[in-house]
């Protein structure tokens, strides 16, 4: 596909193109679209088919490779039986598609059986692509995209107009969205440019990361590897324990399998090597990826737009709007709690920017990571940001101690089941040793509670004028915290037992995603959902 | 439908006094009939593989069978009960500035949707749907697809005229 975006200059034969887009407006006319929408939807159900069933029913065909070559004339009936089928089901598609420009905003109607009807105002359209599919090609037609901030995956094409036409739509949508900052709209259009290192001289640096933060980066971001890797020199008196006290127990697993018992082990423990150097290997490859994404980590200020440039081989720019920062995380793992370090991280809109995860995770456009900083300088960033202070400092009101209770009930319950029926019928067995099967029992109990006790106290919220401050978390903790004004819908959730004990949990979704917290008191609930609302429908705050 | 447009003092008004109303009874008298048709239909399939008629009665349907018909039974009923159950917590609200919906019989769900926050709307309808004059309203948000806010079983003039008052609301022309 190809974007003509920009990529034509306006001439004096647009006028008339111009002229005729107007004139739909003026109009207020339901339109249908070129015939040529058909070849669209054949396409798109056809790619659709082949996504979907073609690529998870090839291994049959493949097993079946001889007895299909001898119905080679049915399998092609077959498929033109199903090619004939797509044709009409395009046709009918094309024969239900209108739309209607209006003034304001852009309508379109489709669908045969189930039916919809879209209205997309001006005001809110990010972006107009035009794009042209390959088997466009040799027509003069194209396809407009509407981008929203809403519509990562929701349709809203004009599936087949004149490319005249469509640049004149463009450009006069554009015109008619014309806003005071749509400079700096354009400029968000290529949030991730590579390889450009170029530093305007207005820019401050707020942080760098060096190697050792790199390495340490590397290291606390798979800390289960490196622990089970520090355990390496012992697994072999592990190994021999492990069987010990299965055998204690009395849970024969050769015999459970049907194995001799010595080949059993001697694989048990052969596994268990490849699996340790495995996790060696991996840290390894953790700390070395660290360093290729952030080698010459540089996160500095420019205007209101936070720069972050990094990279061995390939030097990666995400550039990032401060006003569009929905909400900052700081991230700490259990290690990175005992070494005072934390992942930071500044999240925008994840729904409307194009590509959002391109290039995975820590170069996607939608996140901004600054990687293993001190507690201090995580603050003083988020400070930079936000305008809050110490996030670990703030006091934050508990859950209901209910929750443990939930969390016991479930998934803990679920959890408990499987060990508990597996032992309990041992026990009924007289299989092994009652004592330690019971003890094995009551020790996996006071994990799974521990875990939920822990669960529970990890969580935490706070809120003030302007933000909310959330707390979550198992052995590491996170903390979260955005403006109350950028939430773009809330959620209110009660059981029976919830409102019995005047408790709610909360959801509140922001343009980057939703957070939840559960077990509140009911009252600050409700109080928060209202402020929220209120604040949206007063003041009337952007969200980007 | 009307929709009131009188000023109102905001700091007054709660999520926890919504002027909430329920949806159309069709929404429910589909729900249970096509519980009844879908029931059928997969109890017709196994009754015709449990014959043995055919093609040969499968194996698993000789020590299976009976838990089949009770599973796809047990599903049927409690989904018909369900929907009877919670049919009349399935309620909505509109305010001057926002939109309300509740759901759930256990969890009972309230989603609060400010209309500046919504970015285009959408009305669907299936075959069914329309039979019965009723539809969906969509309404997105930048909260991406998977917080859509949607009221399904409106009367068809009512999500027209609700569509038409989100759209008219002068927030949805505002930047962003």
């Amino acid at each position: 596909m190809s974007d003509h975006a920009d990529m034509l200059e306006r001439t004096p034969d647009d006028s008339a193109s111009d002229a005729q887009i107007k004139r739909e407006i003026a109009s207020d006319e339901w339109s249908r679209v070129s015939p040529i929408a058909i070849l669209y939807f054949f396409a798109k159900t056809l790619f659709f088919i082949i996504n979907n069933i073609v690529i998870y029913s090839l291994p049959i065909f493949a097993f079946n490779f001889a007895k299909a070559k001898e119905n080679i004339v049915f399998i092609g009936l077959g498929c033109l039986a199903l090619a004939i089928l797509i044709a009409m089901g395009s046709l009918l598609k094309y024969l239900f598609y209108f739309y209607r420009l209006s003034a304001d905003r852009v309508e379109i109607k489709q669908g045969v059986f189930q039916k919809s009807h879209l209205d997309l105002p001006f005001a809110k359209i990010q972006n107009v692509k035009i794009i042209q599919p390959f088997y466009y090609r040799f027509s003069n037609f194209a396809i407009i995209e509407l981008d929203t901030a809403g519509s990562a995956k929701q349709e809203a094409n004009i599936v087949a107009i004149r490319l005249p036409l469509a640049e004149s739509f463009k450009h006069i949508v554009q015109s008619i969205i014309k806003k005071p900052n749509s400079a700096d709209k354009h400029e968000t259009k290529d949030t991730e440019e590579q390889g450009n290192q170029v530093h305007s001289s207005d820019e401050v640096v707020l942080n760098k990361r060096s190697i050792k933060d790199l390495i340490i980066h590397g290291i606390t971001n798979n800390r289960v590897w490196i622990f089970l890797g520090f355990l390496a020199p012992f697994y072999n008196a592990i190994a021999e324990n492990i069987g010990n006290i299965l055998m204690l127990v009395g849970f024969d697993i050769a015999s459970f399998l049907d194995y001799e018992t010595q080949s059993m082990g001697v694989f048990l423990l052969h596994l268990f090597s490849i699996f340790m150097l495995l996790m060696l290997v991996l840290v390894s490859f953790s700390i070395i990826g660290a360093i290729f994404v952030f080698f010459d980590y540089h996160l500095s200020k420019s205007g209101g737009r936070f720069i972050r440039r990094s990279g061995l081989f390939t030097k990666h720019e995400v550039s990032m709007k401060g006003s569009r920062i929905q909400r900052a995380v700081q991230q700490q793992d259990w290690l990175d709690i005992i070494i005072g370090r934390v992942n930071l991280s500044f999240e925008q809109n994840s729904a409307g920017v194009h590509g959002a995860n391109q290039g995975g995770q820590l170069n996607s456009a939608t996140k901004l990571i600054v990687p293993s900083v001190t507690t201090m300088e995580a603050d003083e960033l988020t400070l930079d940001v936000f305008s809050v202070n110490a996030l670990s400092k703030i006091s934050f009101q508990r859950i209901s101690r209910r929750f443990i209770v939930r969390l016991l009930l479930y998934p803990m319950l679920m959890i408990y089941a499987i060990p508990a029926l597996l032992l309990g019928a041992m026990l009924i067995n007289g299989s092994g040793n009652p004592t330690v099967l019971s003890a094995i029992l009551i020790g996996i109990l006071v994990l799974l509670v521990i875990l939920s006790v822990l669960r529970w106290y990890r969580w935490g919220y706070a809120s003030d004028d302007t933000f909310i401050y959330v707390r979550k978390g198992l052995f590491g903790r996170d903390f979260i915290v955005f403006p109350i004004r950028k939430i773009q819908q809330t959620k209110f959730v009660q059981t029976p037992f919830m409102r019995k004990a005047n408790l709610a949990t909360v959801k509140f979704v922001l343009a980057s995603g939703g957070i939840t917290v559960p077990y509140l008191d009911k009252a600050v609930v409700t109080n928060i959902i209202d402020e929220a609302l209120m604040v949206t429908a007063k003041e009337k705050p952007a969200w980007m | 439908m009307e929709y009131s447009n009188q000023t109102i003092n905001l700091d007054d008004v709660s999520v926890e006094s919504l002027p909430l109303k329920g949806i159309s009874t069709r929404y429910r008298t589909i729900h249970i009939s096509l519980t009844v048709l879908v029931t059928i239909i997969i109890l017709a399939v196994f009754a015709f593989l449990d014959s043995g008629i055919v093609i040969t009665r499968p194996e698993w349907m000789e020590f299976l069978g009976a838990a089949i018909y009770g599973l796809v039974l047990f599903f049927a009923l409690w989904n018909i009960l369900y929907i009877v159950f919670s049919f009349q917590f399935i309620q909505y609200a509109v305010r001057e500035q926002d939109l309300h919906f509740q759901s759930g019989l256990f969890f009972r769900k309230l989603v609060s949707q400010p209309i500046l926050r919504i970015q285009h709307i959408e009305l669907n309808r299936g075959p069914i749907e329309r039979k019965a004059n009723l539809a969906t309203l969509q309404v997105f948000s930048a909260g991406g697809v998977s917080h859509t806010f949607e009221i399904p079983g409106l009367d068809y003039e009512e999500a027209v005229a609700l569509r038409k008052f989100i759209i008219d609301h002068k927030d949805l022309s505002l930047d962003e």
